[in-house]
């Protein structure tokens, strides 16, 4: 494809998420996407920022997006949460010119609006990528059952995520459907997975997982798919009944491609036993 | 053609209105305005009028259709008929307005036509098109409940033709132009034109649309199959729907065992940018409940609501009638998602009900949908003003008027409403369109002397010579039935002197060629084989009243829907039942017997009874049409309530509107005004009543031809909440007086508790809710914000009713920090006093905790009660309601009329209402009474009773049984005559009269028996 972007690999791609990142490297490598990681970014203000003072978490994350000017590609971030965060600062800086002033002050940059913050949905999912996506599948993931889950960071709220049904997004769906996989439709696809509450609430987190992965095994899932590091920590942790995998492990698989044996290690439900 | 050159030539001297929406509203003010001699273009988008009408099986609160009771005349009309028959109303359908332009007098209005396919004056409603159509879709009149074909009918019931072709989805194969018997269909006509028409005065009622059901996605309409729509559902109820009149669940067609109403879906909601409240979701999901009880009595159902609005006199007795008869439960509670069983189809509810989440599971989900605002093309080229929500902008006072002159607006269009408040609005903007255009009553009254002189033919006292006439129907009658066999057979019979096929006997053309026939055998009864009389009627009268016949010389016998369709395809049965039914109706007419002519003579004045402000404002209406006025006020000056009233919650000056409206009647020439003055003796009948008035100390009579009783009411007192003991507790219009006239006296006030409903919605006391307190509580919450910020204010309440675009300011209110905290009335807040200290105790239900406040000010919402009307009542032979207001003739669609034409009432003295409702109403209720000025006369109508002076014995009976006033017992002779401009024909006297003396013309004892005869025969 020769498509390049900027690229901001947040705190999880190095720690928890590591085989979300890698699957999503390789998955980028087989489309030919190139990424540029930003030679300055820092920390988005993840979930504690804002709660100390919304100007740190909105000058953290508009840091970045300032970075991203600088180097003059759209960027792309694989974790949900970094996502919310710099889109966020970027649907701020867009709506309100004062704010944009005082940061781009603050921050010694210039905001153009031209520099488009993208989710890895946002980059993977587009409909133009489809025919290379169903080009590359060496093994359809046919009979496979899958449910996917969204969350809430890359989906809501709608005016900045530009999703157009954020109770029922579509998109993973579509791409795992093109996967060869059977997609059920159900209820819990942007369901609170419990957040940040995993550290601090264990009990509640708990219950809320219960409840998605009830309705997904009445669903009759096999596996859970989903494109947080968050929802994949909370959701997988806390119960023993349904695989998680992220969205780009299941086309690295469809694909044949990468360490997959080693990322399956990394679940706490071993999905090896569904392919 | 003959009858339309009459109608251009009535038009060319009448001013012209253009009603632009064919929805209630529309067809309301389009009648009313036909009525008033005024030249009416109706122009519907959709290929037929009604609107969401056609929707409802049933409404509220009376559960029954509402507009079709008991007898065809008004009040009781049908607009459905009654737009479709009235000479001075044109319909335009499958017309949409592009482009308005103009000045008041002179408005250019430029149609879209589109080409719906079927020729609507072809099409004769045989249906065969549909049944050859192989294409089949989703119907969107029920949400895609149904399917439908690609040509249609807009709705099932409409009453004649309607069909169109859905050209997008139509794949011209061209089995429906062969199969139609008429040619009524083209194929080829795909372009539409454009078409201009003038108006003196433009009226927009283009209602609203409802919200789509997936507008709020969290609740699964269109991904779960058990999710439904409140328009689904009312298809499911009524009985031409899918499921004749149950619920079932749309996954597996099972009746559901519980049901879900989850309500304000597109209502009360900024997240979807509709903050309005949609006023009628409230009534309209406790009426659908009900029928789901009442059809399926193993059914739960649960109304998941925020607050139960159904504000108005009648309506918190329809919801104690759901509650403890049909065992509807209500839940007060948001509800926050809907999550389906994948393998059951069974939906859960999340709902928050104040004490945290909690989940149901149900079987089927009806999302109780909010109104949208209709789009107007032309709004912004002619500087309409409207709302961020796009309804229409108008002001408080004149809330039929919109920013540009010349341009009225009634309606959901100027905010959700439901039925009863629509036809208000909408007969208040006919008002304001024939003041505006100055139509007086020497304009006018032209129209009814063409139309209606009836004359008894010397052809009664002749020997019967009667014609029969069988109307091929274009054809089609002809395919099962053997007409000219028929005729031969019954030309056989007695007094029968000609019998002949005819074609389209149902329009005036059509019958114009019966009148060779007339002349040729000197006919002098007819005897027509058509379809429904109710299609045929009025052009059939017309025809009758042009060849001087008496109207009852004619009967027709329904062959089509009564023999024609039922047995389709068994022509020895439709032969030998039409045959029975031709019998019948030769037995019928003769021995008919011909209808009166009684005729009354209008008066040209109106009584108008209370000088507050319906009064005032109905008489300014009356009298600028020309109409004389007499004003009785029994106090010593003008005014009433409105002088007590200083601000309203939208910014309206009261003041300012006493000031402009009493000079105004002051200075009015044609109106009368007697003050110190009370009515003592009232008689008469429609056009012609005389009315003794004492006024001071003089007494005069004063004969009119309509009355309109605004005798007004006031707020009601209590003893409640130590009112009376302590100077601290006020009543709502005691505040608003003190914040109006000495806001100073209340610095230093630091709390302030309003409670809401004292007196209100309780067995025992008031049962009705008073509609205005809510609002009331929020003008004065607003107000002392205003004066003094730091206050604490809290209003405990019950459900906040806060209806249509009032929502805004519950909104502000909260916004403000006045906290709302609803008590149930089995836990009523307690007042205490110790020493100068007031204390109140109330229950919060979200902190289950009791909580005391030592307020400065506490604050009852006392409610509205109606005057003393007692006496009132009984001088005008008049009914009270069973909560001293003045009876509605039917609390739907007659709001002002009672039970007859004539008499009137409005304001407060109807019911409970805003001062906005009640300009409203006094409007509508001159609109009303034009409709009877604007006529000479007062003919009789043909369906009607006689009486055998013979067989009376005086007994009365008869006179307690006719709900019209129209027996009365004469007392020299002791005979029980007859008012036949009161009657209504509905054979109510002929039902109790011991004797069998009076008899209802067409059906009396004698002529149904020998007509039964003849068909056994």
């Amino acid at each position: 494809m020769g498509e390049t972007y900027s690229y901001y690999p947040g705190c999880t791609s190095h720690s928890t998420a590591i085989e979300y990142i890698e699957a999503s490297h390789a998955v980028m490598d087989a489309l030919g996407i190139e990424l540029k990681e930003l030679p300055d970014w820092c920390c988005c203000g993840a979930a504690s920022a804002h709660n100390l003072s919304s100007s740190l978490a909105l000058g953290l994350s508009a840091f970045n997006v300032g970075e991203a000017h600088k180097a003059g590609a759209d960027l792309v971030i694989p974790c949900a949460g970094c996502y919310g965060n710099l889109a966020q600062a970027d649907f701020v800086m867009r709506q309100d010119d004062k704010e944009r002033q005082r940061l781009e002050k603050q921050l010694d940059f210039t905001y153009d609006g031209e520099i488009k913050m993208l989710s890895l949905v946002d980059l993977l999912a587009r409909e133009e990528l489809r025919p290379a996506i169903k080009n590359l599948v060496k093994k359809p993931l046919t009979g496979l059952k899958v449910v996917c889950y969204y969350g809430c960071a890359i989906v809501r709220p709608g005016a900045i995520t530009g999703v157009d049904d954020t109770e029922n997004p579509l998109r993973i769906d579509t791409m795992m459907a093109d996967l060869g996989a059977e997609v059920i439709d159900w209820s819990c696809k942007v369901d609170c997975c419990g957040g940040d509450l995993g550290l601090t609430d264990a009990k509640k987190t708990t219950e809320l997982v219960n409840k998605i992965i009830d309705y997904a095994v009445a669903a009759e899932a096999d596996c859970l798919v989903t494109s947080c590091a968050l929802c994949e920590a909370n959701v997988d942790i806390r119960q023993q009944r349904l695989p998680i995998l992220y969205f780009t492990e299941m086309m690295a698989e469809a694909f044949q491609i990468g360490d997959r044996q080693r990322w399956w290690k990394k679940h706490f439900n071993n999905p090896a036993k569904l392919f | 053609m003959s009858s339309e050159n009459k109608v251009n030539n009535i038009m060319d001297k009448k001013k012209t209105v253009a009603v632009i929406g064919g929805g209630f509203a529309g067809m309301t003010a389009a009648l009313q305005l036909a009525e008033q001699g005024l030249a009416v273009t109706l122009v519907e988008k959709e290929v037929a009028i009604g609107g969401f009408f056609p929707l409802l099986d049933n409404t509220f609160p009376t559960n029954s259709c509402g507009v079709c009771f008991l007898s065809p005349k008004q009040p009781a009309y049908c607009p459905f008929v009654e737009c479709r028959l009235h000479e001075n109303l044109e319909i335009k359908v499958g017309s949409r307005p592009v482009a308005l332009q103009g000045q008041p007098g002179d408005f250019n209005l430029t149609l879209a036509v589109d080409p719906q396919g079927v020729d609507q004056e072809k099409c004769i409603d045989c249906g065969d098109c549909v049944e050859v159509c192989p294409v089949t879709v989703p119907y969107e009149f029920s949400d895609g409940l149904e399917e439908r074909k690609a040509v249609y009918k807009l709705y099932p019931k409409m009453v004649k033709a309607g069909y169109r072709i859905d050209l997008a989805n139509c794949t011209k194969c061209g089995a429906c132009v062969t199969a139609c018997p008429t040619q009524a269909i083209d194929l080829d006509a795909v372009t539409s034109y454009e078409e201009e028409i003038t108006a003196d005065a433009v009226l927009l009622t283009p209602g609203f649309s409802l919200v789509e059901g997936g507008l709020k996605g969290e609740y699964g309409f269109g991904r779960y199959k058990n999710v439904v729509t409140s328009r689904q559902l009312e298809r499911m109820i009524s009985f031409s729907g899918p499921s004749q009149g149950k619920p079932v669940s749309p996954a597996d067609g099972t009746i559901p065992k519980k049901v879900a109403f989850i309500q304000c879906v597109g209502s009360r909601d900024v997240s979807c940018d509709r903050g309005y409240c949609s006023s009628v979701c409230c009534m309209y999901a406790t009426k659908q409940a009900m029928f789901i009880r009442e059809r399926c009595p193993e059914t739960e159902v649960v109304i998941y609501y925020m607050d139960l609005r159904g504000m108005g006199k009648g309506y918190e007795k329809y919801f104690n009638q759901a509650k403890d008869e049909h065992a509807v439960e209500y839940r007060r509670s948001m509800v926050s998602t809907v999550k389906e069983d994948p393998k059951t189809r069974k939906l859960n509810l999340v709902y928050d009900d104040g004490q945290g989440f909690s989940e149901d599971a149900v079987d089927l989900v009806v999302l109780s949908l909010g109104f949208d605002a209709p789009k107007i093309d032309f709004a912004a080229d002619l500087g309409l003003e409207l709302d961020e929500y796009g309804f229409c902008r108008t002001q408080e006072f004149t809330p039929t008027l919109t920013s540009v002159p010349g341009l009225f607006a009634a309606g959901a269009f100027c905010g959700p409403k439901d039925i009863p408040e629509t036809v208000m609005e909408a007969a208040a903007a006919a008002d304001a369109v024939a003041v505006s255009l100055a139509v007086s009553k020497s304009e006018t009254s032209d129209l009814e002397t063409q139309t209606m002189q009836p004359q008894i033919g010397e052809v009664w006292i002749e020997e019967p010579k009667i014609g029969i006439f069988l109307c091929s129907c274009a054809g089609t009658m002809a395919d099962e039935l053997d007409l000219p066999r028929l005729c031969g057979e019954l030309k056989e019979r007695p007094y029968v002197a000609c019998a002949e096929v005819v074609d389209n006997s149902c329009t005036p053309q059509g019958l114009l060629g019966l009148r060779k026939f007339i002349g040729e055998h000197e006919l002098n009864r007819i005897v027509i084989g058509a379809c429904s009389v109710r299609d045929m009627e009025r052009s059939l009268d017309a025809f009758a009243d042009e060849i001087g016949f008496n109207r009852n010389a004619f009967v027709v016998a329904n062959l089509r829907e009564q023999c024609f369709f039922p047995h389709q395809g068994d022509r020895e049965v439709v032969q030998s039942k039409s045959k029975a039914l031709l019998a019948a109706a030769l037995t019928q007419v003769f021995r008919n017997l011909p209808a009166p002519v009684a005729e009354v003579t209008v008066e040209p004045r109106a009584l108008v009874v209370g000088g507050g402000v319906a009064g005032l404002n109905a008489s300014l209406s009356l009298a600028a049409r020309g109409y004389q006025v007499t004003l009785v006020e029994k106090e010593e000056c003008l005014g009433g309530r409105l002088l007590k009233a200083h601000y309203t919650l939208q910014g309206s000056q009261p003041t300012q509107l006493l000031a402009e409206l009493v000079p105004a009647v002051e200075n009015d020439a044609n109106i009368e005004i007697l003050l110190n003055a009370e009515i003592i003796e009232h008689q008469g009948r429609v056009g012609n009543y005389t009315t003794l008035v004492r006024s001071g100390e003089s007494e005069q009579q004063v004969k009119h031809g309509v009355l309109l009783l605004a005798t007004g009411g006031m707020e009601a007192d209590t003893d409640e909440y130590l009112k009376g003991q302590d100077e601290k507790v006020l009543t709502q219009s005691e505040l608003e007086e003190r914040l109006a006239i000495s806001p100073e006296s209340l610095n230093g006030c630091r709390e302030v508790v309003m409670i809401q409903c004292v007196g209100s919605r309780e067995s025992g006391k008031r049962e009705y809710c008073s509609r205005v307190c809510c609002t009331h509580a929020l003008k004065n919450a607003l107000r002392l914000k205003e004066v003094a910020p730091e206050i604490k204010i809290t209003v405990l309440y019950r459900d906040l009713r806060a209806y249509g675009l009032f929502e805004e300011y519950y909104r502000k209110a909260r916004e403000l920090g006045i906290l709302f905290s609803t008590y149930e009335v089995e836990r009523k807040p307690e007042a205490a006093i110790s020493g100068s200290s007031l204390s109140l105790k109330y229950y919060d239900q979200v902190l289950k905790k009791d909580i005391s406040l030592n307020p400065d000010l506490l604050i009852l919402s006392t409610g509205v009660v109606p005057g003393d009307f007692t006496e009132l009542a009984e001088i005008f032979s008049l009914p009270l309601d069973d909560y001293g207001f003045f009876a509605e003739a039917n609390s739907k669609a007659a709001l002002v009329d009672f039970v007859g034409e004539g008499r009137y009432h409005c304001g407060l003295a109807s019911a409970p209402l805003h001062i906005k409702e009640t300009l409203v109403r006094s409007r509508a209720a001159a609109s009303r009474a034009a409709t009877v000025l604007a006529r000479k006369q007062i003919p009789a109508d043909k369906s009607t009773v006689m009486v055998s002076t013979r067989l009376c014995s005086g007994c009365g009976l008869c006179v307690d049984a006719c709900p019209y006033g129209a027996r009365e017992i004469n007392l020299s002779s002791m005979i029980a005559e007859i008012h036949y401009e009161l009657c209504h024909g509905c054979g109510s006297c002929a039902a109790v009269c011991p004797n069998g003396a009076t008899q209802q013309i067409g059906f009396d004892k004698g002529q149904m028996m020998a007509v039964a005869n003849a068909v056994i025969r």
